[in-house]
């Protein structure tokens, strides 16, 4: 099944991702990474109110994410809950 | 699990030195200061801007050396705070590492634990927080992650002292063993382990004692630019080749780390036992309101008022207190005793040394009120979703939520403020947040409003200390746009943060929080103040012992001019308005030292208010709020920018603010003929 690509911030609250890549530079990249922002991991859309932060639940923890940061994480759209 | 109990009393044969490990939220601090107590030192690491604790405590007749490492995600050289833990590591060889982990959180918290076994040195896992994961429904089997990492863990619930016993008793017996250790470590994946090998094959007897050639090579291979600079001049040989291989491979840090994650996710996978789907936990429940765009902003505001509602409830009654039943009556007797003493000794003491020490003394209630309800929300996990409810406000600004904590904390304190915006790692971000926190009103300036607004306002005080409060968030806004906009060229930073699980707060960690912070204001301020007052009193008195003939009253007299545009035409407002750049709260020693002459029965702010219109008395109070910022402050401006040029910047950036504003609430309340 083809599956759509989207920025973080383009997902409504609720909706599961696998990570896919980052337009970001390095030092955010790592940052990310680390936090458990790896290829391929499942994230979950928590808090999206269409401006502002939002939050994504990521290996059990919860991040915030800039409105501009999670516009450089692209996420592979899987079902909504 | 038995309680630990610190025993002092026995004689150390041997000493071994145990780091404490840990990304951030997993309760740390907790298990360092329940280990420790009030055995610890608190202070910078050498040359850095980083907090520093060490503490000591003694077990089966070992002398534990406890070193606090900073609470980092991982040792990438992303930080200071990366880069002390892991020098610290690397270079001191501490015995053992006691690396804490949250059980609800463990698969991102062994990240760390995957990079600290990459360097070799003994580990033990100190499994917290089992609590709050059983809550979750998560059960973590200890022996089946025990048997899968072959490192020892211990379960720990540090809030409630239990298990740490255990976990300093295990640190001890690996630093003792002699059995070397063959803990599981993390593998790099198959496509990039020729690269790492050859990588590892060019600085063969390159690298600078102590570092370990398997550990910068793949610190290399994952793009570490501390390492890499350390390497290009260690050997610059073979350094082109590094390189070449290293651009060829620049995405190998998406495969390690995703490689570190698998390895994790292998190591758990039979040790987790996981909740059944679709359990709301209590973070969940208590995450509807706290980030709610509407609701939160208005917790946030309830609970900042909620603050001010125990500063003045709970504070100021003791601070009254402290007046009238100790500072007054010692004054009174004081001057008795020395009836027979020359006049200005007998100044001196009562009017001069009493003072100042009873404005010192009467602050303290006030921040322990302030340090407690800042150590519980932070302990709490709140703050994190006060930066996140305010990151849309920061952006404003050019800055991010990040930047909100220390703003917050400039309420407590604009000094710990200033050092704590080293929590932003963007250095343009940083510096916009510096410039910005004098304009955060301390308790120091909070307490001096909140000791004259009733005098000058009656019933309406707690509006208009409100409405003050307001006034200078709202010139914070202004100015942060402005700065941003004007010399920053409207730049932005990342704000990527985590959200801690809520908790129970911890009582010996918030109270030695409070502790810390009074302890540093006793010495750094207490001292300051003490010595100010005492020279205020001196200039006072000089030549001739007649206040209205003094030095100070001749500057005053001086300013007068500039002092009538805002209302004030008392040089002694003036003159206390001038020594508050010393310290905040000498505004109130310095009209006590000035309006306290002789008298003792009527209260320091109602004389005061008494000699002012309303209208000159909110000039006064928009003034002493937007002033320049205490020496103290800007000392540690100084030493946070590392530059004189802006530290200046701040200096004159808020005097002019200070003037414009209250000249101009003054001409208002004229032109609008209110309170005149």
């Amino acid at each position: 099944m083809q599956r759509e690509l989207k920025s973080l911030s383009d997902l409504v609250t609720g909706t599961h991702a696998l990570i896919h890549h980052f337009s970001g530079g390095k030092e955010f990249k790592n940052r990310l990474l680390v936090l458990g922002f790896t290829i391929g991991a499942e994230v979950v859309v928590r808090q999206n109110l269409g401006s502002g932060p939002i939050i994504v639940a990521v290996k059990d923890s919860l991040v915030a994410l800039g409105r501009g940061e999670a516009k450089k994480v692209v996420a592979e759209v899987l079902n909504k809950d | 699990m038995t309680e630990l109990k610190q025993n002092s009393s026995a004689h150390p044969r041997n000493s071994i030195t145990v780091a404490l490990a840990g990304q951030p939220n997993v309760g740390k601090s907790t298990v360092f200061n329940m280990l420790t107590g009030l055995n610890q030192h608190v202070g910078n690491w050498p040359g850095k801007t980083v907090e520093f604790k060490t503490g000591e405590l003694v077990l089966n007749e070992t002398l534990i050396h406890l070193v606090d490492l900073p609470g980092t995600y991982s040792l990438t050289a992303n930080s200071e705070e990366e880069r002390i833990a892991r020098d610290f590591i690397i270079r001191e060889k501490p015995d053992v590492v006691i690396a804490i982990v949250n059980a609800a959180l463990l698969e991102r918290n062994l990240y760390l634990v995957a990079e600290l076994l990459a360097l070799d040195v003994p580990i033990v896992l100190g499994l917290n927080m089992i609590d709050v994961a059983n809550q979750q429904g998560l059960r973590v089997e200890v022996n089946v992650l025990e048997a899968a990492l072959r490192v020892p863990v211990v379960p720990i619930i540090a809030s409630k002292n239990q298990g740490l016993m255990e976990l300093i008793e295990a640190a001890q017996n690996l630093a003792e063993s002699q059995v070397p250790l063959a803990p599981n470590r993390p593998d790099i994946r198959p496509e990039h382990r020729p690269v790492l090998e050859e990588i590892r094959t060019l600085i063969t007897g390159q690298v600078p004692q102590p570092y370990h050639e398997d550990w910068v090579a793949l610190k290399l291979l994952e793009g570490d630019s501390e390492v890499m600079e350390m390497v290009e001049r260690a050997a610059p040989k073979a350094w082109p080749r590094i390189q070449t291989l290293l651009s060829q491979h620049e995405d190998a840090i998406l495969d390690i780390t995703g490689g570190r994650y698998e390895w994790i996710a292998r190591m758990v996978r039979a040790a987790v036992v996981r909740p059944r789907p679709g359990l709301i936990v209590l973070t969940d429940r208590l995450d509807r309101i706290a980030t709610h765009p509407f609701w939160g902003l208005v917790l946030l505001l309830g609970i900042l008022g909620m603050v001010f509602w125990l500063t003045y409830h709970a504070a100021m009654p003791i601070v009254e207190w402290l007046d009238s039943a100790i500072f007054i009556p010692l004054a009174n007797v004081v001057s008795i005793a020395l009836a027979n003493a020359p006049l200005w000794f007998s100044s001196l003491v009562v009017d001069g040394l009493i003072g100042g020490v009873g404005t010192v003394l009467t602050f303290l209630p006030i921040l322990i009120v302030f340090f407690s309800a800042l150590g519980i929300l932070e302990d709490t996990g709140y703050l994190a979703r006060a930066a996140y409810v305010m990151d849309r406000f920061m952006h404003w600004m050019g800055l991010h939520g990040r930047s909100f904590l220390p703003l917050f904390l400039g309420f407590g304190c604009n000094i710990p403020a200033v050092m704590g915006t080293r929590i932003i790692e963007d250095r343009r971000a940083r510096l916009l947040t510096i410039l910005l926190v004098p304009l955060v009103p301390c308790t120091a300036r909070l307490a001096v409003v909140s000791f004259l607004t009733p005098a000058f306002f009656g019933t309406g005080a707690a509006l208009v200390t409100w409405l003050l409060v307001i006034g200078n968030l709202t010139l914070l806004v202004l100015v942060g746009i402005a700065i941003n906009r004007l010399l920053f060229k409207g730049a932005h930073t990342a704000f990527i943060m985590e959200i801690p699980l809520y908790h129970v707060p911890n009582a010996r960690t918030i109270g030695l929080y409070v502790w810390q912070n009074i302890l540093a204001f006793l010495k750094k301020a207490g001292v300051l103040i003490v010595l100010i007052s005492t020279i205020v009193w001196a200039f006072s008195w000089l030549p001739d012992g007649n206040v209205n003939n003094s030095v100070l009253a001749g500057l005053g007299r001086w300013l007068e001019p500039l002092g009538r545009l805002m209302g004030l035409n008392d040089w002694r407002l003036i003159v206390a308005l001038l020594t508050s750049f010393v310290a905040k709260e000498n505004t109130i020693a310095t009209l006590g030292v000035l309006y306290g002459m002789g008298e003792q029965s009527i209260g320091l702010a109602a004389r005061v208010g008494a000699t002012l219109t309303p209208a000159a008395g909110l000039s006064f109070l928009v003034v002493q709020m937007l002033f320049v910022p205490c020496v103290a402050t800007i000392a540690v401006i100084k030493q946070e920018t590392a530059s004189w040029k802006w530290t200046a910047f701040s200096v004159v950036l808020l005097l002019a603010i200070s003037l414009i504003v209250s000249v101009g609430v003054y001409q208002l309340a004229a032109l609008l003929n209110w309170g005149m």
